[in-house]
Formats: C-alpha cells, sequence, structure tokens
C-alpha cells in the first residue's frame, strides 16, 4: 500500500505538531482556568465594539 | 495597551452576506440535478449543464462557497471578539475575501466547461488549486496573526477548532491535489490507482472531520452559548471533546473503501476508528444540547436557537450513522447506494447547513447594528420548511438505499442475479422525486432566509453601521 | 468609643505604599521586554459579572499590556508597565471599581502544586495522543493476517516505535523514576511492576523492530501508560480540590496594615504590627491581625474562616480576626494577636498537620502492596520460567501479561483517593480534619458527648441578672467580676468584658477549671464561680449559696461573687441554645449514634437543656476528674466522641475516641483535637458522620475488588489465556474504575463559583 508510505509519516508528522500545540498551551497557562472562559465572553461589555447598539438578540446572558 | 476600539466588520459582512447568496446558488443547482437524475431529459444533451459537469457544481458550491464563507465569516468575527483583538491586517482580509470569490466564480465557470480533475471534492484543476492554497496561507496568516495580538490571556474553545481545521485542510489540500500539469487547464495527479484512491479518501474523509466537523464546531462552541445567554454546558469537555477528536479523526477514511481493492486490513483500521469516533463527536454534541439544560423553552420562543440545537440533534445522528454505515457488513449493503447520498445529507443539510443558517441569522443582525433579524416570524417559516425538507430527503435516500441494496444481490437459486440494475434504477424513481420535494423545501427555505436576511440589511441605518476604521483610544 | 478616622482621601493614599522597591521585591517580576508581571488577590468578587467588570475597568488602562482574572480562585494576573501607570494607580482603580485587591504571593506548597499538575498535564496529553495512533498502527497489524507487504509491515513496526519511544521517555519515565526512587529507598511501590513491565515489553518491542521479526507491544505499553496516568491525574486533581481551601486560608493575610499613630495613618507592612497597635481597617479591606473592635459595630464577612458567607455583626470589645473582611463601614481595632500567633495561623498550621500525617489505613494498605509486589514478581518469574520449559515462544508474553494484569495499582490507590475525596468535601463543609485518623474515628463511634458552654449554646453568655448581696452594688460587682475575668478563656467571661475598668485590675488569677477564679484586686482575695467553689473559699455553709433563692429561669448559669466570708453577688447567665442544636442531635439519634451532655454546670440546669434537645443522658455538676470518668463509662460500651470547645475540655477531649473542637475556642494552635468545626455548626456533624461512612465503605468496595480482580486476573494471564495489550487495558480499567468510585464522594459538592449569585 504504497499511499501509506506518505500517509503514515504524515501521521507521525501531524502528531508531533500536536503534541507541541498541546504542550505549548500547558506551558502558557490556557488549562489553567476552565471556568471562567466559558462565561465571560457572554457578558455585554464584550459587545462595546459592535457597530451600534448593544443589544443581541433575543436572549441576553444570564445573572447579570 | 488599547489603541483600536472597532474590530474589522466589513470581511464578517462580506462573508455572511455571501454565505446566504452562494447557499442559494448552490441549493439551486442541487435542486436542478436532483431533478435530472429522475428525468434525466432535463439534461437536454447540453454538455454545459449535464448532470456530470453539475455534480460537482453543487457540492462545491455547498460545501466550499455556502459552507466556505460561513467558516470564513463566523471564523473572522469569532477570532476578533474573542481575543479582543483587531484583525491582523484588513489587507489581508481583503486578499482572502475577494480571493476566495474569484475560486468559487472560478469553479462556477470551469466546472459546466467540463475542466475537472476527477477527485471527489477536489475536482477544481491545478490553477484554482494554486490560488485556493495562496488564499489559504493568507486566511492561517490572518486567523493566527490575530490570535498572536490577542489581549486575551486565554484562547476560547472555539478558536481552537477553527484553527485545527484551518492547518488540516492545509495539509489535506496541498497532499491530495498534487499534480503534474500538462496544460492550463490540465493536470494529472501524482497518485494514482489504489494508492489514489486511499490518499483520496483520506483527504475526504479528513475533509468531513476537519472541514465539516471541527470547523463548524467552533461555530457551535460560540454562537449557542451566544444565543442560548448560557455558557456551554461543560468547558472542561470541550477541551477533551477537541483533543480527543484531533487525535482519532486520521485513519477513518478506509471506510469509504470497503470492499475494494483497497487491503483488507486497511478496510477493517478505517471500520474500528469510525466506530471510535462515535465516543469524542457525541461528547461534543452532548455538550452543546445540554447547554440548555435547565432552560429548554429558549427553544420555544427563540428559532435562531432552535436551528442551532436541531442542527446538533442532526449531528448527533449523522455521527452515529456514519460509524454504523462503516462496519463491513453494512457497507455491503449501503455502499454505491443512495443511502450514502441520504447519510451525506443529513449530514450536510441537518448539521453544516443548518447550524450556518442559525449562526447567520444571530450574526447578521448584530454586524448591521440590529437586535434581530427583520422578521422572526418568518425564521420559524423557515426552520420548519427546512426541517420538512431534510426529514423528506433522508427518508427517501434510506428507503431509495436499502431497496438498491437488497435488489443488488439478490440472486436466484442457479446464481444469477435477480433483477438487472436498470430495474432497481426504475423502482428508484419515486423516491428521486421525494428526495427532490424535500430539496426543492430546502431551497424554498434558503429563498425565505435571503429575503428576510435582506430585508434585513435594508432596514439597517447606515450611521449604525461603522465600517472598517481604526480609532484610537 | 467611636474613633474612625474619617478621611477617605487620606486614606486613599495608601495605595502608594505598593510602589515602593522593597514592597514589590515580594510580588512584582520584571519581564524580558521592560514591563513587569504581579499576582493580585481580589476580594468582593461575587459573580461573573464583577470579573468582567473589574478586567473592563483595568484594561484599558495606559500601560496595562494584560488583566485576567481568573474565575475559581480570583487571582487576576498583571502585565503592565509601571513607567506609564504605577501599580498604586491600578491598585486605586480596583477599588474605585468596587473590589478590593491586595498583592498575592502564592505559597511554596501551592506553587509546587502547580508545577505538578502542569508536568502530569504535560504527561497525560503526550501519552493521550501518542497512544491512540500507537493503537492505529497496531490495529493494521492486527487485522493484516499476512496480507501486508513486508514494506508496509515495516513501516508501521518502526512507526510504532517512534512514538512509543517519545511515549515511554515522556510519559512513562514517571514510573521508572519513582520506581528507581522506591527501589532505593528499599521498598517495593506499586511503581515497581509497572515500570518492569513498561522496560521488558518496550525493551521486547524495540528489540523485535530493529531484529525485523517478532511479537511487538507498543500499544499495550502505550495504552498502559496513557490509562494509568488519568488514573493517577484523577487522583491528583482530587488532591488539589481538597487542599484549595487550605491555600486560601493561608493567603488571606495582607501585606498592608494601617495604624492610628494619634490621629494620623501610617500604612505599613502587616509583619511590622505589634501587640496593642491601634489598627484601622477601610471597607472592603481584609483585617491584618486579631485584635478587639474599638469601634462601635462592624459588619465582618467570615468567609474566610468559617465558610458562612453572611456578614456577621460585632460590638464593641468583640474580637475580630485575621482573614476576615470588613464588610461595612471603616473600623479600628486594638491588636491582641498578630503574625503566626493569629487564629488564622493555627488553623493553618492543623490543617498541615493532618496533611503530613497519615493516616494507618493506607500505611497498612501501602505496606500490604509491598508484599503484594514481592509476590507478584515471584509469581512472575516462576510462571516465566515454567513456560519456557513448556513452550518458549510463549513465555515472554504470558510472563508479560501477568506482570501487567496482577500490578496492585488499584490496591494502592483504594484508600488514598477516597481519603483525599473526603477530606477536602469535609472541609468545604467547615469541619476543619486535623488529624489522619479523623475519618476513620468519625465512621466508628456510635455515641456522641456533648459539652454545654459553647458547644451547644453560643457560648455568648449575657447576664440576665445581677443581685448584690453585700455592701458592693451592682456595678461594683461587675467590675470586679470584670477584673477577675478579664483574662479568662471561659466562655462565661464574655458576659463581663463590658464591665472591665482601667483602674480595678485582678493580679494572681488562678483558675479552677470546672469551678471558677480566683484573684486578688486592689488587695482583697475574691472569688467568683459555682456554689461550691464560692461557699468553700467564703467560709460559709455549702447551703449558704441556695441558687433557688434567686433563680427564675432554669436555663440559665448561676456564678457568684464572693470574698473572704461573704457572698458579694450573685449573677445569673444566660446562654442560648444555638439554633441547630436540637436538629442536630434529633438527626444524630435518627442515624443511631446516642448522645450525651457532660457539663460542670448546673445539674438543674444541664437536665433543663438536655431535656430541651431530647438528649438521652446528661450530667451536670461535674469536676474534671467526674467528667473523665464518665467518658471511660460510656466508652465500655463502643467508640465515643466528644464534641467541646477545646479549651476546658482539653484533658477529656484527649481522652475521647474521636475529639472535635467547635472553631470559638480561643487558642486553637494548641488545640489537640481531631477536627475542628470552624464555622461552629452543629449540623454539620451528622453530614459528616455519614461522609465518613460512605468513605470506609468506598474504601472497602475498592480494596475488596482490587484483590478480587488480582485474584481472577492472574490465573488466568498464568495460563497463557490474556494477551498483553488486554492485561494492560484490565489492569488500567481496574484503577480507574478505583479512582472514579472514590470520586463519587465528591457528588453534591457546593456550587461552582460561577453559579454563585451576587
Amino acid at each position: 500500500m504504497n499511499s501509506l508510505y506518505l500517509l503514515i509519516p504524515l501521521g507521525l508528522i501531524q502528531v508531533a505538531g500536536a503534541i507541541w500545540i498541546f504542550i505549548w498551551a500547558i506551558n502558557r497557562g490556557q488549562y489553567e482556568d476552565l471556568d471562567g472562559p466559558g462565561t465571560e465572553f457572554l457578558r455585554d461589555e464584550w459587545d462595546a465594539n459592535l457597530p451600534g447598539p448593544t443589544g443581541r438578540a433575543t436572549n441576553p446572558p444570564e445573572g447579570d | 495597551m488599547v489603541t483600536e476600539t472597532t474590530y474589522n466588520y466589513r470581511v464578517v459582512r462580506q462573508f455572511a452576506v455571501m454565505t446566504i447568496v452562494w447557499g442559494v446558488v448552490s441549493m439551486l443547482v442541487g435542486v436542478i440535478i436532483a431533478a435530472q437524475l429522475a428525468w434525466p431529459a432535463l439534461n437536454f444533451d447540453l454538455p454545459w449543464v449535464h448532470f456530470g459537469r453539475l455534480r460537482p457544481l453543487h457540492t462545491n458550491a455547498a460545501i466550499f462557497a455556502f459552507g466556505g464563507c460561513a467558516l470564513f465569516g463566523t471564523s473572522l468575527y469569532v477570532v476578533q471578539r474573542t481575543c479582543q483583538a483587531r484583525l491582523l491586517s484588513d489587507q489581508l482580509a481583503g486578499v482572502v475575501f475577494w480571493g476566495w470569490q474569484a475560486v468559487i466564480v472560478l469553479a462556477a465557470v470551469t466546472f459546466p466547461l467540463g475542466f475537472n480533475s476527477s477527485k471527489e471534492y477536489a475536482e477544481l484543476e491545478w490553477p484554482i488549486d494554486v490560488l485556493i492554497t495562496v488564499v489559504w496561507v493568507s486566511y492561517a496568516a490572518l486567523f493566527f496573526g490575530t490570535i498572536m495580538k490577542r489581549k486575551v490571556q486565554h484562547i476560547y474553545v472555539a478558536n481552537w477548532f477553527y484553527g485545527a481545521f484551518i492547518l488540516t485542510v492545509a495539509v489535506l489540500h496541498l497532499v491530495n491535489s498534487a499534480a503534474i500539469p500538462v496544460s492550463f487547464w490540465k493536470s494529472y495527479s501524482v497518485y494514482a490507482g489504489t494508492t489514489d484512491a486511499m490518499i483520496q479518501w483520506w483527504y475526504a474523509h479528513n475533509a468531513v472531520g476537519f472541514y465539516l466537523t471541527a470547523g463548524f464546531l467552533g461555530i457551535m462552541y460560540y454562537f449557542i452559548p451566544k444565543q442560548a445567554g448560557r455558557p456551554i454546558f461543560s468547558y472542561r469537555l470541550s477541551v477533551v471533546h477537541f483533543w480527543a477528536l484531533i487525535s482519532i479523526y486520521m485513519w477513518a477514511g478506509p471506510h469509504h473503501l470497503h470492499y475494494t481493492a483497497l487491503p483488507d486490513w486497511i478496510q477493517s483500521v478505517g471500520m474500528v476508528f469510525s466506530l471510535i469516533l462515535l465516543a469524542p463527536s457525541w461528547g461534543g454534541m452532548i455538550n452543546g444540547i445540554m447547554t440548555l439544560s435547565g432552560a429548554w423553552s429558549k427553544l420555544r420562543t427563540d428559532p435562531v436557537l432552535r436551528f442551532m440545537i436541531v442542527s446538533l440533534s442532526f449531528y448527533g445522528m449523522s455521527t452515529f450513522e456514519g460509524p454504523m454505515m462503516s462496519i463491513k457488513t453494512v457497507n455491503a449493503l449501503s455502499h454505491y447506494t443512495d443511502w450514502t447520498v441520504g447519510h451525506v445529507h443529513s449530514g450536510a443539510l441537518g448539521w453544516v447547513a443548518l447550524v450556518s443558517m442559525g449562526a447567520m441569522y444571530s450574526l447578521i443582525p448584530n454586524l448591521y447594528g440590529l437586535k434581530e433579524v427583520y422578521s422572526k416570524t418568518l425564521v420559524e417559516v423557515h426552520f420548519w420548511i427546512a426541517t420538512i425538507g431534510i426529514v423528506l430527503y433522508i427518508a427517501s435516500m434510506w428507503i431509495a438505499g436499502v431497496m438498491q441494496g437488497l435488489m443488488w444481490r439478490a440472486v436466484n437459486d442457479d446464481g444469477t442475479l435477480t433483477y438487472s440494475f436498470i430495474e432497481s434504477v426504475e423502482k428508484t424513481f419515486p423516491f428521486y422525486v421525494i428526495r427532490l420535494a424535500g430539496g426543492l423545501l430546502f431551497f424554498i427555505g434558503m429563498l425565505i432566509m435571503a429575503w428576510n436576511i435582506w430585508r434585513t440589511i435594508a432596514s439597517a441605518q447606515p450611521s449604525r453601521v461603522q465600517d472598517a476604521i481604526p480609532q484610537s483610544a | 468609643m467611636n474613633s474612625v478616622v474619617t478621611d477617605i482621601a487620606g486614606i486613599k493614599t495608601g495605595t502608594r505604599f505598593y510602589d515602593r522597591q522593597d514592597i514589590q521585591r515580594n510580588f512584582v517580576h520584571p519581564l524580558t521586554n521592560g514591563s513587569a508581571e504581579a499576582t493580585l488577590l481580589l476580594g468582593s468578587i461575587r459573580c461573573g459579572g464583577c470579573v468582567n467588570k473589574l478586567q473592563k475597568a483595568i484594561r484599558p488602562l495606559p500601560g496595562v499590556d494584560r488583566f485576567d482574572i481568573n474565575y475559581t480562585t480570583h487571582r487576576a494576573r498583571l502585565v503592565w508597565d509601571a513607567a506609564l501607570t504605577p501599580i498604586s494607580a491600578i491598585f486605586d482603580a480596583i477599588q474605585e471599581s468596587g473590589f478590593d485587591a491586595q498583592p498575592f504571593t502564592p505559597g511554596a506548597r501551592e506553587q509546587a502544586l502547580k508545577k505538578e499538575n502542569r508536568q502530569a498535564l504535560r504527561r497525560l496529553g503526550i501519552a493521550g495522543i501518542g497512544s491512540m495512533q500507537v493503537m492505529m498502527l497496531a490495529a493494521g497489524g492486527y487485522f493484516a493476517d499476512g496480507q501486508m507487504s513486508l514494506g508496509v509491515e515495516q513501516l508501521l513496526r518502526w512507526s510504532s516505535l517512534l512514538v512509543t519511544s517519545v511515549i515511554v521517555f515522556f510519559a512513562g519515565q514517571h514510573f521508572i523514576a519513582n520506581a528507581v526512587t522506591a527501589l532505593r529507598g528499599r521498598r517495593l511501590s506499586m511503581d515497581v511492576p509497572v515500570a518492569l513491565a513498561i522496560t521488558a515489553a518496550y525493551l521486547a518491542s524495540a528489540f523485535n523492530t530493529l531484529a525485523g521479526h517478532g511479537e511487538t507491544y507498543f500499544e499495550s505499553v502505550s495504552m498502559f501508560i496513557f490509562f494509568l496516568l488519568t488514573g493517577r491525574y484523577l487522583e491528583l486533581r482530587a488532591r488539589m480540590r481538597a487542599g484549595r481551601h487550605v491555600d486560601n486560608l493561608a493567603r488571606a493575610v495582607p501585606q498592608m496594615a494601617h495604624r492610628v499613630n494619634d490621629g494620623s495613618v501610617e500604612t505599613l507592612r502587616a509583619e511590622e504590627l505589634v501587640h496593642g497597635d491601634r489598627v484601622l481597617v477601610k471597607p472592603g479591606e481584609t483585617i491584618p491581625a486579631d485584635g478587639e473592635l474599638l469601634s462601635s459595630m462592624a459588619f465582618i464577612d467570615e468567609s474566610m474562616l468559617t465558610g458562612e458567607s453572611l456578614t456577621v455583626e460585632r460590638q464593641t470589645g468583640q474580637l475580630l480576626y485575621a482573614g476576615t473582611v470588613n464588610g461595612g463601614d471603616p473600623l479600628e481595632i486594638t491588636v491582641t494577636r498578630c503574625g503566626d500567633n493569629t487564629r488564622l495561623s493555627a488553623i493553618r498550621q492543623l490543617a498541615q498537620r493532618a496533611e503530613t500525617a497519615r493516616p494507618a489505613v493506607t500505611t497498612i494498605t501501602d505496606r500490604i502492596a509491598g508484599y503484594f509486589v514481592a509476590g507478584v514478581l515471584l509469581a512472575t518469574t516462576l510462571i516465566g520460567i515454567g513456560w519456557y520449559l513448556i513452550d518458549p515462544a510463549r513465555a515472554f508474553d504470558i510472563a508479560l501479561a501477568t506482570l501487567v494484569v496482577s500490578c496492585p495499582c488499584a490496591l494502592s490507590l483504594a484508600t488514598p483517593a477516597a481519603l483525599t475525596a473526603a477530606t477536602g468535601r469535609l472541609s468545604e463543609m467547615g469541619l476543619l480534619i486535623s488529624s489522619g485518623e479523623t475519618l476513620e474515628k468519625l465512621a466508628r463511634v456510635r455515641q456522641l458527648l456533648f459539652d454545654k458552654t459553647g458547644t451547644l449554646t453560643q457560648g455568648e453568655p449575657k447576664i440576665s441578672q445581677t443581685i448584690p448581696l453585700a455592701n458592693l452594688d451592682e456595678q461594683q460587682c461587675h467590675q470586679i467580676a470584670a477584673a477577675l475575668e478579664r483574662s479568662s478563656a471561659h466562655p462565661l467571661a464574655k458576659a463581663f468584658m463590658d464591665f472591665a475598668t482601667p483602674e480595678l485590675i485582678a493580679t494572681e488569677v488562678k483558675s479552677v477549671a470546672g469551678s471558677g477564679i480566683s484573684g486578688m484586686v486592689n488587695g482583697t482575695e475574691y472569688r467568683i464561680g459555682n456554689a461550691l467553689f464560692v461557699t468553700d473559699f467564703a467560709g460559709l455553709a455549702a447551703d449558704a449559696a441556695q441558687t433557688s433563692r434567686f433563680s427564675t429561669n432554669r436555663g440559665t448559669t448561676p456564678l457568684w461573687l464572693a470574698r473572704p466570708g461573704a457572698l458579694l453577688g450573685f449573677f445569673e447567665l444566660e446562654d442560648g441554645l444555638r439554633e441547630d442544636a436540637a436538629g442536630t442531635v434529633n438527626q444524630l439519634q435518627q442515624s443511631g449514634v446516642k448522645t450525651g451532655l457532660l457539663s460542670g454546670d448546673d445539674s438543674e440546669l444541664v437536665a433543663n437543656i438536655a431535656g430541651q434537645l431530647e438528649i438521652t443522658e446528661a450530667l451536670g455538676n461535674l469536676q474534671p476528674e467526674q467528667k473523665l470518668d464518665a467518658l471511660h463509662r460510656w466508652q465500655q460500651n463502643g467508640p465515643t466522641g466528644m464534641v467541646g470547645d477545646g479549651m476546658n475540655d482539653a484533658a477529656i477531649l484527649a481522652g475521647a475516641d474521636l475529639a472535635i473542637a467547635m472553631g470559638n475556642g480561643a487558642d486553637l494552635s494548641k488545640l489537640q483535637a481531631d477536627a475542628v468545626l470552624l464555622n461552629n455548626r452543629l449540623s454539620v456533624l451528622p453530614n459528616a458522620m455519614v461522609l465518613a461512612h460512605r468513605c470506609q465503605s468506598i474504601m472497602h468496595q475498592n480494596l475488596t475488588w482490587a484483590l478480587l480482580y488480582n485474584a481472577i486476573a492472574l490465573p488466568l494471564a498464568a495460563t497463557g489465556m490474556i494477551r498483553p495489550w488486554m492485561a494492560a487495558l484490565g489492569m488500567s480499567a481496574s484503577s480507574l474504575l478505583v479512582v472514579l468510585n472514590a470520586l463519587r464522594l465528591n457528588r453534591n459538592r457546593a456550587q461552582k463559583p460561577a453559579e454563585v449569585n451576587p
């Protein structure tokens, strides 16, 4: 299966890349706080740079 | 220090509008070729509108034009917002947008003219492949460059999905489309035979995995919580989901090649890993749907949210159906039948299209300084028409597919085939008509959306629509 | 007594304190590009909206590059250029937004845990992503059945070798390193067979790959490492969660304090405070030392110490504690304890002590595991040799499978995971464990004795009646009594606090446990205490002090003041029952725990309270030795626990099978209890006992499963029915099961911070 001579090494390179990025993420503290990011981006204040009124569709975020 | 207080929404608006436009176009072509399958006379004996030339136009338009613009637009929007940073470069954004539109237009021209590399979902000839590469590199630079500029330390999970989509598709494209040009519109793939088949389906299935799945999951992870006003059910799960998906997806490709000349053992590997893939896929689905846990009533009042949540249900269905179909014994029945087409469209219409529509309904009003779309009622109507259309489509194709599979394998006592091929085609006819009806409904829904969006944009006040001019703090 | 400094503008300049170099040295780290990084601990964050509001306020400031608030820990990471904005301005901006901030230097323990977490995650990621690939490559081999071309086969083998090598060297070496350490210390820990299995399987596979033929076990090795690391990681997370509360305690003391010197306010390091300093605490600020409240009233947020999120009201003279937060107007205190002597310090020391002590059950399990491992290694060797004689080709395979499948990882994980989860849960509930055996004891005792004052009652006695009996008037009685009680730690002493005057000082004060206090005031010897103590001293007949003459309320404590020859006064002290006392006793009795009440106070009073609470057996008027006797009597019927205030019951607490001290006792650092009820909520006790039971049963389940699994798996492997990859899967699944079972103890735990309502 000649294709494998290409695809498997390619896959290994991709795995190496994935591992490298994973380690980068951990070293940079990307996964230190896994509770905040889920809610933070919902805040209306985040919409500060939206054109026009900061309204959004029908559901304003909860718990303001 | 923040020196710019606006984001580049111009390119997002451009892509969003074109998503709608190409949506209409791709579905129109889909309706045409569905009709042609039922009534071949509709080929009119004209090469330029022949099924063989229109079919790749439909698939490419749906995936790369409609889906592509949705991905480009939402990703450039999400990355700016979640990183609290403006796009790296407006010029680069322009290159990405106009370059991509050029790719689509060229496809629309070259396919009817018959220029086709014969690799499924990679039919575009080599000059356009080169253009795609240029656009893609610009896109990657734009996206990752914006992330590097971020003001927020944490990179929101949706960006991870988008990032994986961008990087993987680049590799897939370069590897699969490697070809030797012999004239301006003709090239030969560097691969041949089963080697080419393997690489082709490695490409195509990973495209499903990283383009149609990871990319749109990026959309889901941003727009569903945003529209629902609630955080994603478990952020931790979304991170685990991401890494699981990335690790496992590589080897599901061979399930497209069951019972072909591909060595048996590779087929088996493909089958096993397609089954394993079920777990991370459903993890993502559960994460998205459970975001509404405790607030299901929102589904009643918000049709936009409904688009998104129902899309996840179809996603779950497709990611269950897929592994089932990759089991060899099941595949022995389904391969080459219309069941495969049904499966594709449950994913394409049910997941990809619905989530894109939901995202566009959510996004476009914002981009024009409005609270919501022009008519919520029309969104409701669209939803129902679309869903009914999908159900008709899938159901008819399931029945047709199973019927075809059974008819093709039926043997008489003396070992001869019971049915001739044409007999199965005859029997399939009514299902092609039903499928056409389903597709037509879906297309009409798209038209309704287009009209609704047009009215929305038309009602926007220009003063409220900021353009891409940076302002200093 | 209101002497609050109201110069708000002057107070604001206090933040300039943080611009000082010597202060910044502790929490600011310069970065290479000219900016600097600091971590701040934020206060008054109640919800996600607060986080966003604050970030939005700070990020636009000139020079601020990053300001990210961690949602769970309420710490913010600030990266900024001090040339553009001094950090004091940032502190001001935080205050203007309505929040409070102080510099944060993570303690060594937390740094270590954070580092460990990162290392564990890195290993997990490498093992996870890598082993998926190895599995896919190996799957090819399984399905091949001779159809594979030689070239492709070699490709798969060498690729597997490559990826597995990465996994072994970057993730698996963790086990090998641990094993080497254990062996050096002459211990056979569970990492030893794991390391052996990994090394043997890897080397054999590598050798066969280089040789070009033969069996390889790459997928077994990879999966093995991955699943084991997953189990360990879950256990690490449980450990981190359990310790977080204590970590926060340790970091609660602020760096800065405002000392009031004759009307002017000086800002200095909290460490520089001394006893007697007058300290100003602004709204929202954390109190830097233990002290008496000088202001007329204050509202304090004691959640840091007790977990109670509602503010409590404190009056002049009452004690405020370091680490708690001023939830009202500016207040002033007189420092009574600072630095390492604060209550906060004591709690932290208690918690640290508990951490270092290992419960017996874990030590026993470790020892057993040691023998087990030796047994496994022996068995593997024998089985390997045996099969070599029978069928050499299969010998290595079977020996490897045996080694892998019988590794006692589940056994070693069976108890620690459960203990960690339970300890963390208890700490969240407000019960701070200070000894390694506490959980076991909590599960064992079926009888619980209570002290009265300060335990079942609030420990806030009030004088409900004062009757002068001789030539002193009411006020004089109060003042003398106050002088005597002034340095007493007994709960009853609080009732007299308000009456202390500077002119009357008691000397040669002696406190007799269970009886009263004697001392000299202005040359005369006085005694205050119960009837017997006083009549003896006054030289009067025992019946001279007849309570019934005066008491109108049976739920009170009588106290007498006397000097030689005369009874001077009678005080009636009322100390209300805790509101959850009745409910707790009820719950305990319903779950089959017998309750009793032992007190040095008047029998009638004690009987009255016992009746109210429906406690089965109650004894009053007990001297300490009598209390001990009563305890021993109870112990004849089974293990008995004691709940007291830790001060006056020290002896009996020491004798009980389980000693729980109420958190309102003054001197926690000298406490010898098994657990401290920080929030004084009696209702925690029945729940704690239930939790302890669940913990025990889960530990037993785990141990049973671990042993049963090995008993079944070992013969199966020895007879050649299990391939190494099945063994790897089975063993890892077994360990994972044990850890997940233990984590069940965390069900129903407190809400995540994101869901806390403003």
